[in-house]
């Protein structure tokens, strides 16, 4: 559980760090000091749960850099309280705090150290963390002969390795090459799952939609919202959307939450990436939402379809895959690479091509290549295919 | 408040140890001798003060070997540990506004580090005190208290100037000054004797001159220091660790405005 109430954040500027001794005591004594201050933050508060994953979102300067670090406890807020329970580890600019001169086993352990976990635990930890930034045939290199995206690898494994109750994450799901960022959001889902509460500034607003449950908004240091349901993200990203655009044409544009016209609803189905990065917001209900689940359940129960296929990016099917398993249904899955720097090569490759003619239905969770994976299964099959999205509000029947 | 700090300490041993680790192996990195320079270091100063002024003071001065060692020993051991506690918070920036740890961990472990130094340089006057024949009693036991009380002095110093260095960088500089004029003050190379009757006990004002002579009275005359010296000791030690606490205490939330 992480709880901010009331919480506001000053920055002071202007002090003796930067006119020096001298100066200081001159104007200390004249009594004309000029203290320039000014709050980062000021009155947020939000309260989010074990297993949830907030997402916060805002311009440059919005102050959402400076909560998180208040949240690690790094920068005290001057007014309200932050509580958080549990073990916290942040991870706040890629690559900064660690040791130029010691190699990177040293330099987990100092890390994992710093962090306050022992060394019996960092010895159980440390080669599966050096395999998972990929960097264990460089482990007894010093740390500053690293690329940086080594360093960031390094910094992110470290992280999410040690099993921390509260994740925090600043601009950094970007870490690394395609693959390594399509693994590090698996290894977030696998977190998530495992209880963990996650807090993650990006700048990717399909990543915070993809795997945020509840979203911060925040601007100039204040809150402009803070949805806390699925149907509250999703319009609230819609908004937030709709204020980058409205700000790219009028820089001083003011965020705004009034509802969302039909024309803003259009540019966000215009957008496919809008319109489908909501599934895994669909299937944190789905994981986290009894009823959501029974939904489903009736309705393939209802159709008598035992085999699905499922088809989407390595985050979202495992997670389906492994909730259709726990459910009974088999599923075959038979989209497998979604790879992004190739969007129009998908490959629809029967998995397990026996109960291939068994599948009742397909069920689409990928985010950003729907569109493609329909039409080529519109040339190879006649069996029903929808996406989550679709399941979910309903819309199968008439599809 | 001390029961919380202790329970921290506990909990976070295996950070402190490889903090420790790391200082120490910071202090001697990309160095061929590495840990030997810890050994050489107050050798070579002892050696070429002794070149200067033994023809100096050391005509009238018994054991004036060890007498200068003792000076050396003490004053290397204030003069390392306060430097290293100076800039500890400051240095560390790149950790502490990233990860929330305990500021006065890393100031207390530059001071730990220094006790290696200590240890060593340590040593080897025990080797100039076999050389010199000073007979070994029950009563060196009675040095655990200078040592402790340097410890603790160091600790209240390193912690006030260490957060004064983090909103004035001019404390460095001024500092050094300052350490040159104790130097001369804690009467490390000469003898007490060599000023004015009625200045003598003004030296005491200095901590550093009282361990040095606590230090030389147990080691060279075999005697243990009076009731009222041991007082000025540990009462020194006391006000300068509370100070560095308070100090501390009361500015460590403001650290990361100026880091």
């Amino acid at each position: 559980m992480v709880e901010a109430k009331n919480v506001s954040i000053r920055y002071i500027s202007g002090e003796i760090q930067n006119i020096g001794l001298k100066d200081w005591v001159i104007h200390k004594i004249k009594g004309d000091l000029d203290k320039n201050e000014y709050w980062a933050v000021e009155d947020v508060s939000f309260r989010i749960e074990k297993g949830d994953f907030l997402g916060i979102i805002g311009t440059n300067g919005a102050g959402k850099s400076t909560i998180l670090k208040s949240i690690a406890g790094i920068l005290p807020p001057q007014k309200g309280t932050i509580a958080a329970d549990g073990r916290v580890v942040a991870l706040l600019e890629l690559g900064t705090g660690f040791d130029g001169e010691l190699n990177l086993r040293e330099n987990i352990y100092m890390r994992g150290a710093l962090l306050g976990y022992t060394q019996e635990f960092l010895d159980s930890k440390v080669d599966e963390i050096l395999e998972f930034a990929e960097l264990t045939e460089f482990q007894n290199r010093r740390f500053k002969q690293l690329s940086s995206g080594m360093k960031s690898r390094l910094a992110f494994s470290i992280s999410c390795l040690v099993n921390p109750d509260i994740l925090i994450l600043d601009e950094v799901l970007s870490v690394g090459d395609g693959a390594f960022r399509k693994k590090s959001e698996e290894k977030m889902m696998e977190i998530i799952r495992g209880g963990a509460t996650t807090i993650f500034v990006s700048h990717s607003l399909a990543q915070i939609r993809r795997l945020c449950n509840k979203i911060l908004w925040l601007d100039h240091g204040k809150q402009v919202a803070f949805a806390q349901t699925g149907d509250e993200v999703r319009e609230l990203c819609a908004k937030y959307e709709r204020y980058l655009r409205v700000r790219n044409a009028d820089r001083n544009a003011k965020p705004s939450l009034a509802p969302l016209t039909a024309a803003d609803k259009q540019h966000q189905e215009d957008s496919s990436v809008a319109y489908y990065a909501t599934i895994s917001n669909l299937f944190l209900r789905m994981l986290s939402e009894p009823e959501c689940k029974q939904n489903f359940l009736r309705y393939f129960k209802e159709r008598e379809i035992t085999h699905i296929a499922v088809y989407g990016e390595n985050v979202v099917y495992q997670a389906v895959r492994e909730w259709l398993r726990e459910a009974g249904i088999s599923v075959d899955y038979i989209v497998e690479d979604s790879n992004r720097s190739k969007q129009n090569e998908i490959k629809i490759v029967p998995r397990r091509s026996p109960s291939y003619p068994e599948t009742r239905m397909f069920l689409i969770a990928d985010l950003y290549n729907a569109a493609t994976i329909r039409k080529k299964l519109r040339n190879m099959t006649n069996v029903p295919h929808y996406t989550v999205q679709e399941l979910m509000d309903g819309s199968y029947q008439s599809s | 408040m001390g029961k919380r700090l202790i329970k921290t300490l506990i909990q976070s041993r295996y950070l402190f140890t490889q903090l420790v680790k790391r200082d120490f192996r910071q202090k001697y990195k990309k160095t061929t001798l590495g840990l030997l320079w810890s050994a050489l270091n107050p050798l070579c100063e002892f050696a070429i003060m002794m070149l200067i002024f033994r023809n100096l003071f050391g005509r009238d001065t018994p054991h004036y070997t060890i007498y200068l060692l003792t000076g050396v020993l003490v004053y290397g051991m204030f003069s390392f540990a306060t430097h290293g506690g100076m800039t500890a918070i400051l240095s560390n920036s790149g950790i502490i506004t990233k990860i929330n740890v305990p500021k006065w961990f890393f100031v207390l472990s530059k001071n730990v580090a220094c006790l290696v130094d200590f240890g060593i340089t340590f040593l080897i006057l025990i080797v100039f005190m076999v050389l010199d024949d000073i007979a070994f009693t029950w009563k060196f036991v009675f040095l655990l208290i200078p040592l402790g009380c340097l410890i603790l002095f160091n600790l209240g110093v390193s912690m006030i100037l260490s957060t004064m260095y983090v909103f004035f960088k001019d404390t460095q500089y001024l500092y050094n000054i300052f350490c040159r004029l104790l130097n001369y003050l804690s009467a490390i190379f000469w003898q007490v004797s060599i000023l004015p009757e009625q200045y003598r006990d003004l030296l005491k004002i200095n901590p550093l001159y009282d361990y040095i002579v606590y230090f030389r009275s147990i080691i060279i005359d075999g005697t243990i220091p009076s009731l009222t010296d041991h007082l000025i000791c540990i009462g020194y030690a006391a006000v300068f660790f509370l100070a560095g606490c308070i100090t501390y205490k009361l500015n460590n939330k403001k650290f990361i405005y100026y880091l």
